[in-house]
């Protein structure tokens, strides 16, 4: 595990250091894993498990998986089916789900580890709710209570009721802006109907 | 829905904020931490806890673990944007927390980039890596490819009895270090159906990894398992029983299994005794025990016949070797074999 090859991998992508870890270059590998990326996920992991041991044992899991990776190609990092960081994250993030799971501990890992895969989460699929009713002699005050429950909105949904509503763009456009699905964008603002609905008639 | 959805637009639309303009938000860079004074500490810390699941997660990323946007967006599958409005709605939230405070936006930043820090040092204190690799140290990568070809240098021999990082890695690889089952072996023996993936793995386990324990039970399989029921087991990687063994520790008695098939062996004050138990399998039914060097031979080799012991379930003992002999490195195997 020295540190002859660093400068040689510089320039190399974490792509390209798997792709040649499969080629049989485990110099690559200690590269990818052992320098750029087990460091970095160590506070993430500790913070998450908030045990030494743990956080070490989690890590080494991970390093294995990575690995195995390469003895199954079956199993085999794949660019087409998605970013590099996010495969590697979620490799992570599945043993730190493991270890809540193996310690019984499941609801931690309902309000930890979910918290991530939680940000695009797809709700469940509900109704428009029925809008508010406006009245036409209180129309500047409702104006004024619709920009603020707008503002007072959690983000993205905010965002996405801002550019659907305010900005003209249309659910593909607004899910192409933040990089999610047109489903996930359908899904929120449909909840966040809701929260409008909730903020107008409080 | 539509019509909802419609009667909703023309009600929000008629709200838009005039001569306002969506705005992105600032992509934060890098932040100087900037200590707040003592007075405000407490406050930040229990704001920042009331925070929103995602605000607070989004923030510990960036802020204590030191993950950028991008790297967080890659992460969740989404792009740089999502995780700034995010970020940038925490802060929001922070800013009004903090607003008795009277400060501006930027202190607010850098007093939570000073909170990130104080985190990372804490944990840092949490987690001491106490067993950190060397640069002497073997590659995982290394250790699970050994694992497989039993081909270690005498220096990395000698390296993971003297080294707690790698003795640690090895045990954990040794346990987890995939191998096909019986049944997957028999089937890409016999040429039976196996899913593509399957047959993909086996092949590379085989033909690229020369796995030597796969290998040395694929030639037990080929021979009986066209005319015999046959579950062939062994252990995992080369064990050494009661002496030292590869990792300088001690072990008194290896199991294998696989579904109803198990197997054991253990040093015992009258020697080596190996026993087997199986479900359901029909009379006559025998297995054989081997002690293999990781050479691929047969050191040891021993039949015994399954016996009815209760319920379904067979038995079967018998001493491998007497307790003086030595029998070093090597794979234990257990064989079972039918006619059913």
């Amino acid at each position: 595990m020295g540190g002859s090859h660093r400068t040689r991998y510089a320039m190399t992508t974490d792509e390209e250091l798997m792709e040649k870890f499969y080629e049989c270059d485990n110099e690559a590998f200690d590269e990818l894993w052992e320098r750029r990326w087990r460091g970095r996920m160590h506070t993430y992991v500790a913070r998450k498990v908030r045990n030494k041991d743990d956080a070490e044992d989690i890590l080494q899991s991970a390093g294995y998986k990575l690995v195995n990776t390469k003895h199954r190609p079956s199993m085999r990092y794949d660019p087409q089916r998605g970013d590099f960081r996010s495969w590697i994250f979620r490799i992570v993030d599945n043993e730190i789900t493991d270890y809540f799971r193996s310690k019984r501990r499941v609801e931690l890992y309902e309000t930890v580890v979910s918290d991530l895969s939680r940000l695009t989460a797809i709700e469940e699929e509900g109704e428009v709710p029925e809008p508010v009713e406006v009245f036409a002699n209180n129309i500047d005050e409702i104006h004024l209570s619709i920009q603020d429950a707008v503002r007072s909105l959690s983000e993205p949904s905010r965002t996405i009721v801002w550019l659907y509503f305010w900005g003209g763009l249309t659910l593909e456009m607004v899910a192409n802006k933040l990089g999610i699905t047109t489903t996930q964008v359908w899904r929120r603002l449909k909840k966040d109907l809701f929260e409008l609905k909730k903020a107008l008639t409080q | 829905m539509q019509e909802r959805l419609e009667r909703w637009r023309k009600i929000i639309a008629e709200a838009k904020p005039k001569g306002q303009r969506w705005q992105s938000p600032k992509l934060l860079s890098s932040v100087k931490p900037k200590e707040p004074p003592q007075s405000a500490k407490a406050l930040l810390d229990k704001s920042i806890k009331t925070l929103p699941d995602d605000e607070k997660e989004i923030l510990q990323l960036r802020f204590v673990d030191g993950f950028s946007e991008q790297e967080i967006a890659n992460a969740i599958g989404c792009k740089p944007l999502m995780v700034a409005l995010i970020e940038q709605r925490a802060l929001e939230r922070l800013a009004e927390a903090l607003k008795e405070l009277q400060v501006d936006d930027e202190t607010v930043v850098s007093w939570v980039a000073w909170w990130g820090e104080e985190k990372r040092k804490e944990l840092k204190a949490l987690v001491p890596e106490v067993i950190a690799p060397t640069s002497k140290c073997l590659s995982i990568s290394r250790i699970y490819e050994a694992s497989l070809q039993w081909d270690w240098t005498k220096s990395e021999r000698n390296h993971i009895k003297t080294c707690a990082y790698c003795r640690n890695v090895f045990n954990k690889v040794s346990k987890q270090v995939w191998h096909p089952s019986s049944k997957q072996l028999l089937d890409y023996v016999v040429g039976s159906w196996l899913p593509e993936d399957d047959m993909m793995d086996i092949r590379y386990h085989l033909e690229e990894d020369k796995c030597k324990r796969c290998t040395f039970i694929v030639g037990i399989l080929q021979p009986i398992a066209t005319i015999q029921r046959v579950v062939a087991i062994a252990t995992t990687t080369p064990v050494a029983l009661k002496t030292a063994g590869f990792t300088g520790e001690e072990v008194k008695k290896v199991e294998v299994e696989e579904g109803d098939f198990k197997a054991e062996l253990g040093y015992e004050p009258e020697g080596w005794v190996a026993r087997a138990e199986a479900l359901n399998v029909s009379a006559g039914s025998k297995v054989r025990f081997a002690w293999v060097t990781p050479e691929g031979i047969e050191k040891v080799k021993k039949e015994a016949e399954l016996k009815k012991a209760f319920g379904g379930w067979y038995f079967a003992e018998e001493k491998l070797a007497p307790p003086e002999e030595e029998l070093g490195e090597g794979y234990f195997v257990a064989v079972l074999t039918s006619r059913d």
